[in-house]
């Protein structure tokens, strides 16, 4: 079939007829504006608190938990969600997000960039933020079904592979070719302080069911049972690991802002291992290919 | 499925050692991509676009798809701040942030399920790649769109109707010498029948979608060979604002935002 066909007809540009606000709509910021300039704020209230009220009665994550919610947190949930945080606070070195954020650092890349590149880093579908929220979803959507029959349906449609897809369900699965035991440890610090919490009970039989493959809990699996427990929507489970992730990376970035580039490994000659199809060899006896790879 | 005695020594393996298929530089003797030399095979003889797809495909694509995706990234993206690829860099701009961060913010953006270069990417292609294997064993395009739940992926897009982009695409890819290939034939057939019934037609990710199938790309591949594609627009959003004084670009007034929620409260502790 060639150019012979008859022109196609496509559909004339026009706007569509869509009312569009010109007041932004929302439920939680009022500003209200100063007498002497429209543009700037004289009170601001979140989900009806002044500010200043916020600021000299609640922590810092209780108005996390307040601008999410829309409420402020009891103390059982206060205290939960303040543990949830520290404990992801700090992903540690060796974590691709932390070692991006020490890249930058390294790299004299401009330093505000540190967290919007390892936030990046973290936002993968394995063990990052895309997976508290799939882990959000999935804990939603299957609470009421019995775990032994989740984990066997899981097996027996994924093809769960401790190295090539080392996830059974979003947010658990293997690290490293086992269960990860720090996430383990941190799940059963963090059990009594969520002792009602239907999900975490879910997620810990689910992690039950899942010993026999040498799996369990991962950091997304974990924070997305938590954010569930104190009502959490998973939209909200992106952005909740993100902050609370946020402070670890910033700091080991910054750690390495001012040193020289080798504080840190870079991979010699002998250790890059270029797989042979990839490697020009005409370049190597001193004569380009001149395209005759091309297709 | 790997068994559990290989547990960690797969990392283990992997210590301080870079494994690369797609090449690496090799100081004092060259750069090697894919078996071509960086400098003395591609930046010489080849276009930009080419060696984009190879990086992403690990295939040095014909230099006339090497051009027609030149084109195509040309007719995609434009200085209009009101698109939000673009409105990031306008907002970005407007806060002296560097180039970087605005073009960054902008390519971000677009990782969208609506428009842009994410999800949606794999959607168009994906649907018309298997619309194609239900065409071929016999459903008409119709009955393929009846059968679709939703809006047809790739046709349609938002705030207008129709997409001038296709057609100036449709002739650059004959001026090129592409003729129309199966997918392309399959995306113009549900064209017209959505022209007939709604007055709706492809847009340009879904013309990307069928054009590239044809070519033999898999939907992972057209996302990521169409990753960057908005960013020139937004280079020109950020710029301008960049060059305004600060805080220029749609400013809001306190009585511009729409309160909607609770009264006034006090915290009660």
């Amino acid at each position: 079939m060639t150019t012979t066909s008859p022109p196609a007809k496509f559909a004339k540009e026009v706007i569509r007829q869509e009312q569009y606000t010109e007041a932004i709509p929302t439920k939680i910021t009022l500003e209200e504006a100063s007498e002497h300039n429209p543009f700037h704020t004289e009170t601001m209230h979140l989900h009806g608190y002044e500010h200043l009220d916020l600021v000299n009665n609640c922590s810092f994550s209780e108005v996390i938990f307040l601008l999410f919610r829309g409420e402020l947190p009891s103390k059982a949930e206060q205290q939960l969600f303040d543990k949830l945080l520290t404990c992801l606070i700090n992903l540690g070195p060796r974590h691709p997000a932390t070692r991006a954020a020490m890249n930058v650092g390294i790299a004299k890349t401009a330093l505000q960039h540190i967290l919007p590149v390892s936030l990046s880093v973290a936002s993968g579908k394995y063990n990052g933020c895309e997976d508290v929220f799939n882990a959000m979803n999935f804990l939603r959507k299957n609470r009421n079904k019995k775990p032994a029959d989740v984990i066997e349906n899981a097996i027996s449609q994924g093809n769960f592979d401790a190295i090539e897809n080392p996830s059974i369900i979003p947010g658990f699965g293997s690290l490293y070719g086992s269960a990860d035991s720090y996430a383990a440890k941190l799940a059963n610090y963090l059990k009594p302080y969520n002792t009602q919490g239907t999900y975490m009970q879910f997620s810990l039989a689910l992690v039950e069911q899942m010993k026999a493959y040498d799996a369990g809990w991962l950091l997304s699996g974990l924070t997305a049972a938590v954010l569930c427990d104190l009502g959490f929507h998973p939209r909200q489970g992106h952005s909740i690991y993100q902050i609370a992730i946020a402070p670890g990376l910033a700091a080991h970035g910054i750690e390495k802002a001012n040193r020289p580039t080798t504080e840190m490994p870079y991979v010699d000659e002998e250790n890059y291992h270029i797989e042979p199809q990839a490697i020009c060899q005409s370049s190597i006896n001193g004569v380009a290919n001149g395209g005759a790879n091309d297709y | 499925m790997t068994t559990k005695t290989t547990h960690w020594q797969y990392w283990q393996a992997r210590r301080n050692k870079v494994f690369s298929s797609h090449g690496g530089w090799q100081v004092g003797v060259g750069v090697h991509n894919c078996g071509f030399d960086q400098m003395k095979d591609l930046a010489i003889n080849k276009n930009y676009f080419q060696v984009l797809v190879l990086n992403c495909v690990g295939k040095l694509p014909s230099a006339r798809l090497g051009e027609w995706l030149d084109s195509l990234f040309t007719c995609i993206s434009w200085p209009d701040p009101r698109i939000w690829c673009n409105t990031m860099g306008s907002l970005a701009g407007t806060l002296k942030c560097s180039i970087s961060s605005g073009v960054a913010s902008g390519i971000l953006s677009a990782d969208s399920k609506m428009f842009g270069s994410g999800d949606c990417v794999e959607n168009y292609t994906g649907f018309i790649q298997s619309a194609l294997s239900a065409s071929q064993s016999g459903l008409s395009a119709q009955t393929i769109i009846k059968k679709h739940r939703g809006d047809i992926p790739g046709f349609a897009r938002p705030l207008a109707s129709g997409d001038e982009r296709v057609s100036t695409m449709t002739q650059r890819a004959r001026t090129l010498g592409f003729a129309i290939g199966e997918h392309e034939q399959l995306m113009l057939d549900i064209n017209a029948a959505l022209m007939a019934s709604k007055n709706e037609s492809v847009n340009i990710g879904g013309y990307f979608a069928a054009f590239m199938s044809d070519q033999g790309y898999t939907p992972l591949e057209c996302r990521r060979i169409l990753t960057t594609v908005v960013h020139s627009g937004v280079h020109a959003c950020h710029v301008e604002e960049q060059d305004r004084p600060p805080l220029s670009f749609m400013p809001i007034r306190c009585d511009d935002i729409n309160y909607q929620g609770v009264e006034k409260r006090k915290v009660d502790k």
